[in-house]
């Protein structure tokens, strides 16, 4: 299976472990990733909130470039993925606002004609590979793992794709593929406020802890994001550079990096050795033997 | 907020129409002020005015105190107000209007720097085509927060050490052209 | 060959209709041109055609200058048409020769540009002429109207207008779809303003209901189907099995006592369990028990028995089978009610996820003394609630769900709040976007909650989640809300949430307006003949509607709109004839290719295929005159009278002739006479001749 791809920022920067779990989820799946050539920002957030003309450019630009080589493209981040989508659905709808980024991209050089679907990676792994397959290959089943499922804002809101606003369940599905069991908390797709973490650190932290306080309340080893911004803004309140770990202890991966856990690749292949905080790989480890002698405990 | 008597002359009666003429307007002026998207934004203890207030002031063409005032930086694009209003207003597309309208008009609120912070962003995605932190941390922080700065070292030391912080941009290939479509996007934005 | 007229005198009264049509027309330059078509002998312009001067200047035209046909140019026909015909008959002249132009709703009101609009006017008029001059006089017939109504639906509306239409000496067949009568009004505790006990005060009427002399009381019953016309309608109506023989059946009450299946009782909200041989609750009219086959283990697995062997009556018969019965009726009165909004439809206040969020039916049955706690406000673990939250508008002025206003909300979470300080003592508080009082005592009653310190909080709840209570292994609820008056958002830890669902149609709406031919409006709700001087009535004579079928309403309303819709069922049946629209198809036989296209699609089923006489035949008085026939037909073999082609083409070639005269207007004088038909319409004259 070829897919076109479009990493978004983050996946070469500080989600570069995002990509790197991808990519060898990828492969062990069978699945080819073409990346779109120069490829750039998609405008989301920062640019549209100073230049909206650009910042829809930047995106049907990228869209522009694999309409070139394609029809169907995945991306990891949701937040590229709504931006995207957003640019999409105007040019569908042919709104006034499609005649100036044609304008621009013209006189780049380029055209966008409004064909090509993105998906996002939780779309992408569900619908289009499919929870079965993802079931069949898996060599490393999660047992005694509970892990959360924090979706946050963009992949729900305003438009579930393929899942419901409200209650997702696409996530929920690829955990128990993987043999491991849900742990089902209160906020799942509470904001994360990650848009406020450079501008207002001290507050943003505050809602992105309570999120974690919340799942540690539902007992989960594991907390599992397709987002790499949630990612490392759910590290950020965890980390602290005298006492790692101090609030929860809670391990917090993107979605390649749990599929490929299950999926038996190592932890070099799942780039756990690059988040912020150290001793990821341990973590998981304890917290699996924790849930284990919890249940031998009861018998 | 100033505490005073609106007076009539003062305001502008026209911006809720202005408002909702954008495309992002639609549906604006059936606007119940029922509360939902304060009671709902995750972010609303830090705004000056709640969401719903701001499209009250709206309403009473308080033009320079909504566009002056702090809400729209604070709001982090979560669209929980968007999905809940049962007015079915996009208000999570008016902050971003409202944001961009105050810069054009000059009225960016001085207790925030959460524009710059936008303008440092596009600046470089503009030239480089990509995103890159460490340029974006150092031209938002060094000079004005030097101290929050230094808080971040020890998380920009542990990026530096796992290897995610890229210290030199990466350029866009194609440059002239690109150079050229952001020269057009940007005086297409200035025309609006 | 048509026979030979004479002449046509055709009088032209032309609207000023105030300054509705004066203000962009120019009537008296259209009366002008008006006066100057052929056979035009008068024409006029008045301020208000409708009134009386306006009518007498008519009548006083047809008796000195022998007119014999009128055109009145003003507002739509659906105003005053029938005025306009009364006023022509009473001059002795035969109603169907007068035609209303519409310059109003068609002209006036919709052209920008006066000079257009006065041009407007004076095409649609010199069209309205050249189809007046070929038309021919028609008349209605009597038809006697049957003098028994069907109310449908046992609700307070229905069996109000059920009572009504008994006492006024008419039988009526009240048929509803549960086991007894009642609706959800029997479901409620105290009814607002007056904290009424809503048993107490409709329980006497259903007894009446029951009892009286000419209502044939058909519980457990729905209709299957409605054929007829006017003022004579066919019922079918299937009564369902109830396997309990009323005759036999004293009411003791030992088999539902003793039956083994238990099932959620859906007059409960599914929150208390019945049995599958059940009444819906203690006072229920009638009172003999059904048995729910579905649940019930001898129709499902051939055992039990128990009822048989213990009914002392011997009442309980297995083999009753369902019947279908027909009755004649003369009017129909749709009683139907409403359902309430699902709030698991809006996931975010926690409806079904928490067990201490309540609906407001479920609420109304909690507190209830006869309900599934016996009247104890009580949480779902046992505990007497300290605090307790009320949202309004839980559905209700959302674009996304209900965009109306649910009326009856306000009053009721008052109610609530009432109740719930009275029985418990807890903190109250109602979360609400605009508090709507305005019935007779309303304001008062919030007056009066609004001393009895409940919390008031204008604001519409963002979300109902669940957090751990301090000091508590229990996780208690919390409610978010933005208190816009105040200007904060407030989180508030509440020990139960109680929704006040708004009132949505029926589920089955669409269905029984299609069997009636009412029409629905946006919302799915009942469509009334007009909402502000008929809102009993429908686009059909013969059948009213009332209470909730048509929108959310209150109690007071209710009844009153059921008298209402009795009154309407009770003239109509007084009047002991009913007048069947003159306006019908006919069809040519010669022209006729027994298609069979019309039969299929008649929404009337007026028509139908003799294939003895090999004759497409078509019923008068099912026939209302629609044209759908005729518009359909490949051949043209059939048409509306009055509506015929040559009547039509005329109609069009006076309007396209009617060009000439704005130019020649202009020129000043210059006298115009109107040719009589072209080539084609006398072309077409003569091919068809149906009156002949």
């Amino acid at each position: 299976m070829k897919y076109l791809y479009y990493p978004g920022c983050s996946s070469k920067g500080t989600s570069r472990a995002y990509e790197e779990a991808l990519l060898s989820v990828c492969k062990k799946l069978g699945i080819e990733l073409e990346e779109i050539e120069d490829w750039t920002c998609c405008g989301a957030t920062s640019v549209v909130a100073v230049n909206k003309v650009l910042a829809f450019t930047l995106s049907a630009r990228n869209l522009a470039l694999a309409e070139a080589k394609g029809k169907e493209m995945v991306t990891p981040c949701p937040s590229c993925w709504l931006m995207l989508t957003k640019v999409n659905k105007t040019f569908h709808e042919g709104a006034a606002l499609t005649d100036k980024v044609r304008q621009a991209l013209a006189a780049g050089g380029l055209a966008y004609n409004g064909t090509v679907n993105v998906r996002h990676l939780l779309d992408f792994l569900v619908n289009v590979v499919g929870v079965d397959k993802v079931k069949k290959a898996v060599t490393n089943p999660l047992k005694g793992h509970r892990v959360a499922a924090y979706y946050g804002c963009q992949i729900v809101r305003p438009y579930a794709e393929n899942d419901d606003t409200y209650n997702p369940q696409n996530m929920e599905k690829i955990i128990e593929a993987l043999g491991a069991e849900v742990a089902p908390f209160e906020g799942k797709t509470t904001c994360c406020s990650g848009a406020l973490m450079a501008t207002r650190k001290d507050d943003a932290v505050v809602m992105s802890r309570d999120i974690l306080r919340n799942i540690k309340r539902a007992s989960a080893s594991i907390v599992v994001t397709p987002c790499p911004l949630c990612q490392l803004n759910l590290e950020l309140a965890e980390f602290n550079e005298k006492q790692p770990w101090k609030e929860t202890e809670l391990p917090v991966l993107n979605l390649a990096q749990l599929v490929g856990l299950g999926l038996g690749l190592t932890p070099k292949e799942l780039g756990l050795s690059r988040s912020i905080l150290p001793g990821v790989e341990k973590k998981i480890k304890t917290g699996r033997r924790n849930n284990a002698s919890l249940e031998t405990a009861q018998v | 907020m100033k505490k005073r008597t609106l007076l009539e002359s003062e305001q502008h009666r026209d911006f809720l129409e202005e408002i909702a003429a954008l495309p992002e307007g639609e549906r604006v002026l059936s606007c119940l002020q029922c509360g939902t998207c304060s009671g709902t934004c995750p972010v609303a203890s830090l705004m000056d005015y709640a969401p719903r207030q701001i499209f009250a002031m709206i309403r009473a063409g308080m033009k320079k105190d909504v566009l002056g005032s702090v809400t729209p930086w604070m709001c982090a694009s979560c669209y929980e107000c968007t999905v809940k209003c049962p007015a079915q207003i996009k208000i999570t597309e008016i902050m971003y209007a409202l944001k961009r309208a105050s810069i054009k008009q000059g009225l960016v609120s001085p207790d925030t720097d959460v524009y710059r912070f936008y303008q440092n962003f596009t600046d470089i995605v503009s030239k480089y085509g990509r995103m890159n932190e460490m340029l974006l941390m150092m031209r938002y922080m060094a000079l004005r927060h030097p101290v929050a700065l230094m808080s971040r070292v020890p998380v920009g030391m542990r990026m530096m050490m796992t290897g995610v912080m890229n210290v030199q941009p990466h350029r866009v290939k194609n440059a002239e052209s690109f150079q050229k479509m952001v020269e057009k996007a940007t005086a297409l934005e200035a025309q609006q | 060959m048509l026979p030979k007229k004479r002449t046509p005198r055709i009088g032209v009264y032309v609207c000023h209709c105030g300054s509705n049509i004066a203000g962009k027309v120019d009537v008296k330059a259209v009366a002008a041109t008006a006066g100057r078509l052929s056979d035009v002998v008068v024409a006029r312009d008045y301020q208000f055609m409708c009134s009386e001067p306006g009518q007498e200047l008519i009548r006083q035209d047809i008796k000195d200058l022998e007119l014999d046909g009128v055109v009145v140019a003003a507002c739509s026909p659906l105003m005053h048409e029938k005025t306009f015909r009364r006023t022509c008959a009473t001059a002795g002249l035969n109603h169907y020769l007068m035609q209303m132009a519409n310059i109003r709703e068609q002209c006036s009101w919709v052209t920008e540009d006066p000079a257009a609009a006065t041009d407007k006017a004076k095409s649609i008029i010199s069209g309205t002429v050249g189809w007046v001059r070929n038309l021919r006089p028609l008349a209605e017939r009597e038809v006697p109207v049957v003098p028994a109504v069907m109310v449908l639906g046992g609700g307070i509306a229905g069996i109000q207008a059920a009572l009504q239409c008994a006492d006024a000496g008419f039988k009526v067949y009240l048929v509803e779809r549960e086991q007894s009568v009642g609706g959800h009004m029997a479901m409620l505790d105290k009814t607002f303003p007056t904290l009424d006990c809503s048993a107490c005060i409709l329980t006497p009427k259903m007894v009446s209901v029951g009892q009286h002399p000419n209502i044939e009381l058909m519980t457990y019953s729905e209709v299957e189907e409605v054929s007829g016309y006017a003022g004579n309608m066919k019922i079918k109506i299937r009564r369902k099995a109830t396997c309990v023989d009323a005759e036999k059946c004293n009411g003791c009450g030992i088999c539902k006592e003793k039956c083994p299946t238990k099932v959620p009782n859906e007059f409960e909200q599914g929150k208390g369990e019945r049995r599958a041989i059940y009444t819906l609750f203690p006072q229920a009219v009638p009172n003999t028990p059904v048995i729910d086959k579905e649940n019930c283990i001898f129709f499902q697995k051939g055992k039990c028995r128990a009822c048989e062997k213990l009914c002392k009556r011997g009442a309980i018969n297995y083999e009753d089978q369902d019947k279908i019965v027909e009755v004649d009726v003369g009017a129909i009165i749709l009683a139907t009610g409403h359902s309430v909004f699902d709030a698991k439809d809006m996931p975010q206040y926690g409806y079904g996820k928490y067990a201490d969020v309540y609906s407001s039916l479920e609420f109304e049955r909690m507190v209830n003394a006869g309900g599934f706690t016996q009247g104890h406000i009580k949480t779902s673990d046992g505990r007497t609630p300290e605090t307790v939250g009320i949202i309004h508008c839980v559905g209700s002025r959302d674009q996304r769900y209900l965009p109306h206003c649910s009326e009856v909300c306000c009053m009721y979470s008052l109610k609530f709040a009432h109740l719930i300080k009275e029985h418990t003592g807890a903190a109250v508080y109602n979360f609400y976007i605009d508090m709507r009082c305005v019935g007779k005592g309303y304001e008062e009653f919030y007056d009066r909650l609004l001393n009895e310190n409940v919390r008031f909080v204008r604001g519409k709840v963002a979300s109902v989640s669940s957090e751990p209570a301090n000091g508590s292994e229990r996780d208690r609820l919390v409610v978010q809300v933005e208190d816009t008056l105040a200007g904060v958002v407030r989180k508030i830890p509440l020990d139960m949430v109680i929704l006040a669902n708004g009132l949505q149609p029926q589920n089955d709406a669409e269905e029984v307006g299609r069997l009636f031919g009412v029409s629905r409006n946006k919302a799915g709700f009942f469509i009334e003949q007009h909402p502000k001087l008929n809102p009993f009535g429908t686009s059909n004579s013969c059948i009213f509607i009332a209470g909730t079928c048509c929108d959310p309403k209150d109690i007071p309303y209710t009844v009153s709109q059921a008298s209402a819709a009795a009154s309407g069922a009770i003239t109509l049946l007084n009047q002991g004839k009913v007048l069947v629209e003159a306006i019908g198809a006919h069809a040519d036989d010669d022209l006729c290719s027994r298609c069979l296209t019309c039969i299929s699609i008649c929404p009337y089923k007026a028509i139908s295929y003799d294939s003895e006489l090999d004759k497409t035949v078509v019923d008068e008085t099912l026939c209302h005159g629609c044209g759908t026939c005729a518009a359909g037909c490949p051949a043209g073999a059939i048409e509306a009278d009055n509506f015929t082609q040559p009547q039509i083409l005329h109609e069009i070639e006076a309007i396209l002739l009617s060009e000439k005269f704005m130019k020649n207007d202009e020129e000043q004088g210059a006298e115009v006479k109107e040719e009589t038909g072209t080539a084609a319409g006398k072309a077409a004259e003569s091919q068809m001749d149906f009156h002949a």
